[in-house]
């Protein structure tokens, strides 16, 4: 299979008046062309931060740092102008956000803002914009789209509007599609519905998905492959077969059992995990994950772990995984990372 | 466990819309739209829906934040929804509510044990040093410490904040604890420590819950029993174990089906996909609430509203057809 995008130890902070927010501290990932890889983790662990790098959208005061590669079907994303990036945002990657009630603007018709994004990435004139502008939202599932194109957010319900971004993002056909929690703010049936819409998409337009999710359930329903983020950086890489039934990290185990399983006949008493997420502006100097840890060991505590390969697909950031680490059961022993 | 602490009968509450200047042609949005069901003492009864369809006004109508419109709400045999507000009083004591954001909820110029003494002082159960110990009681209880009694909300995280409106809402030993979305705001790995903590405060305190939330897999973690609403009207209300087997109504199916499982091979039961969105709640056509969106709705659905019958023991289903669809 293809690559289509190769991020390699993106760093990206923020120099804020209080001090440097290290947002991603150096994450890696590849994603092949048709594969939906999602990025999961909770707020404040960087997967927004790191989708919004790829598109080129880091304003001041953030910046991506020195040494950090993205590479889009050979093109290196962090050296182009913004200019150049413009040329690629729209045609060549495309993002939804989460709520689309503020991304789409009130004052304007669905049509406007449609037509817009059409006219000045293709040079299609206005009948011929229009007419692709409506043939998306037939294909996104809006009824009688030749009408409801004429009016505006808010006549459309949460879910008929994240179709028309969804169809606006598509617009260009872009070969890679970054959807930032594209259902969280949408009802469970709704989202049913879009998740449908986006895996429906991926079969018929051949386009690769980013999907930026905290729901461990969207993940398992539509990805092929995971990576786990926890304070800005990569906890766990892998299948969806690897890290549901296999994790190897203790912060990837402990999601797991801090959900409860619908399909489960007795009462579980959930498992959390103690503590809170760190805070990015003074990170702890080890690995992010060691303060809520109960099989933290001294050097957990002193310095990150490296990603250490698994097996072909899956890789853990977790000293546990290291070769010289103590045997516990659950995780395996195996390498000493690059 | 058998007595009902609180039984809600019928319950609706109306709000006006869109009225004009000369107050002609006015428009209720109903919200709530007659409702009934019962919560036993100790008991856990789980409320969900989608949203709009009147689960936090069910809530917020039975604290008595909205006076409802028509029905009964017996607390213990008496009807609070008439009570005037001197009347209310006593029983404001026993009913309390733990809030969906924990960044709004908290007064932000008060500090946290202001913000817990003040049900205490409001219902003058305790002052001076026994009042001030009670706090500390109360924050160790909820996993907090001493030292935070003279913080302020800012300097708490989400979930840190949640903890101090429950310790809040413990502060006058309530019966019953009315928590609206109380876990949907916060992360993951912190949604499961505040529900733990929330079943453990129910053993020690014998308190009765109505959690009311969206996210149905937490639901049936929590609740005994659960009742689905639909744009105003109670659908189908059974025990959870029940509800996730052997769901009967159209659109309880559709929504269990529509949860995201996080397992990858699990076997994709049929998906049912509802299309279309929910509909208006102001000025509801008669008839059944989903039969819009139900596959089996029938000309007899959009005619007559469903009453709530009792199919089997304890699990009760408004829809004219509910035999005919699940061959009972």
């Amino acid at each position: 299979m293809k690559k289509l995008l190769e991020v390699k130890n993106l760093q990206t902070s923020f120099y804020t008046h209080l001090g440097e927010v290290q947002a991603v501290r150096g994450i890696s990932f590849t994603l092949n062309e048709g594969d939906i890889l999602g990025i999961v983790g909770e707020s404040g662990s960087g997967k927004s931060v790191a989708s919004l790098s790829v598109m080129g959208l880091i304003e001041h005061p953030g910046v991506i740092k020195e040494g950090s590669s993205i590479n889009f079907d050979g093109v290196e994303l962090t050296e182009l102008s913004s200019r150049e990036m413009t040329e690629i945002r729209g045609n060549d990657i495309a993002m939804i956000f989460q709520d689309p009630m503020t991304s789409l603007n009130p004052v304007y018709s669905i049509k406007n803002q449609m037509l817009e994004v059409i006219r000045k990435h293709t040079d299609m004139n206005h009948e011929e914009a229009l007419e692709r502008a409506v043939e998306l939202l037939h294909m996104v599932g809006i009824p009688d789209p030749e009408k409801r194109i004429k009016e505006y957010p808010h006549q459309f319900s949460g879910g008929m509007r994240q179709r028309a971004l969804i169809a606006t993002a598509l617009s260009c056909n872009p070969r890679l599609l970054i959807a930032d929690e594209p259902t969280t703010a949408l009802d469970v049936t709704i989202q049913a519905q879009i998740l449908d819409l986006m895996r429906d998409l991926k079969d018929r337009l051949k386009t690769s998905i980013i999907l930026i999710t905290h729901d461990l359930g969207v993940i398992a329903e539509l990805c092929s492959h995971v990576v786990v983020m926890y304070g800005g950086m990569m906890m766990e890489k892998g299948t969806v077969e690897d890290v549901f039934y296999r994790p190897q990290h203790p912060y990837t185990l402990g999601l797991h059992k801090s959900i409860p399983k619908v399909n489960l006949k007795e009462k579980e008493r959930l498992v959390p995990i103690e503590g809170s997420p760190p805070d990015l502006m003074a990170p702890p100097t080890g690995c992010p994950f060691s303060p809520r840890c109960p099989y933290a060991m001294k050097i957990c505590l002193e310095k990150p772990a490296p990603m250490i390969n698994i097996n072909d697909t899956q890789s853990s950031a977790c000293w546990l995984n290291h070769k010289g680490a103590p045997e516990v059961e659950g995780f395996v022993q195996v390498g000493e990372g690059e | 466990m058998s007595k009902p602490l609180i039984e809600v009968k019928n319950l609706k509450k109306y709000f006006e819309v869109g009225k004009s200047f000369f107050g002609k042609n006015k428009n209720y949005l109903t919200a709530v739209d007659g409702i009934s069901f019962t919560i036993k003492k100790g008991e856990t009864f789980g409320l969900v829906g989608e949203s709009g369809c009147g689960k936090s006004t069910t809530g917020r109508t039975i604290v008595r934040l909205y006076d409802a419109t028509d029905g009964e709400i017996l607390f213990d045999g008496v009807d609070i929804a008439k009570l005037t507000p001197k009347e209310m009083h006593p029983y404001r004591k026993r009913i309390q509510m733990i809030f969906q954001d924990p960044y709004a909820s908290l007064n932000s110029r008060m500090t946290v044990t202001d913000i817990i003494a003040e049900g205490i002082e409001t219902h003058g159960l305790l002052s001076g040093d026994a009042k001030q110990q009670r706090i500390y009681d109360l924050l160790e209880r909820v996993g907090l410490k001493r030292e935070h009694a003279n913080r302020y909300p800012h300097e708490f995280s989400g979930g840190q904040r949640q903890r101090i409106g429950i310790a809040r809402a413990l502060a006058i030993e309530p019966d019953l604890i009315i928590c609206d979305e109380p876990i949907s705001a916060l992360d993951v790995s912190i949604q499961a420590q505040v529900v733990n903590m929330l079943e453990d405060l129910q053993d020690e305190f014998k308190l009765t819950y109505l959690f009311i939330a969206h996210d149905l897999s937490m639901v049936k973690h929590i609740s005994d029993r659960i009742g689905v609403m639909y744009l105003g009207k109670m659908m189908e209300i059974t025990s959870s174990e029940e509800l996730y087997d052997n769901p009967l109504h159209p659109y309880t199916k559709a929504l269990l089906s529509s949860i995201p499982v996080p397992d990858p091979n699990a076997d994709k039961k049929e998906r049912i996909i509802l299309e279309g969105d929910v509909g208006s709640p102001i000025n509801p056509k008669p008839g059944c609430r989903f039969a819009s969106r139900c596959r089996y709705c029938e000309q007899r659905c959009t005619e007559e509203t469903p009453e709530l019958r009792e199919i089997k023991t304890d699990h009760f289903i408004a829809c004219h057809f509910v035999e005919k669809i699940n061959n009972l």
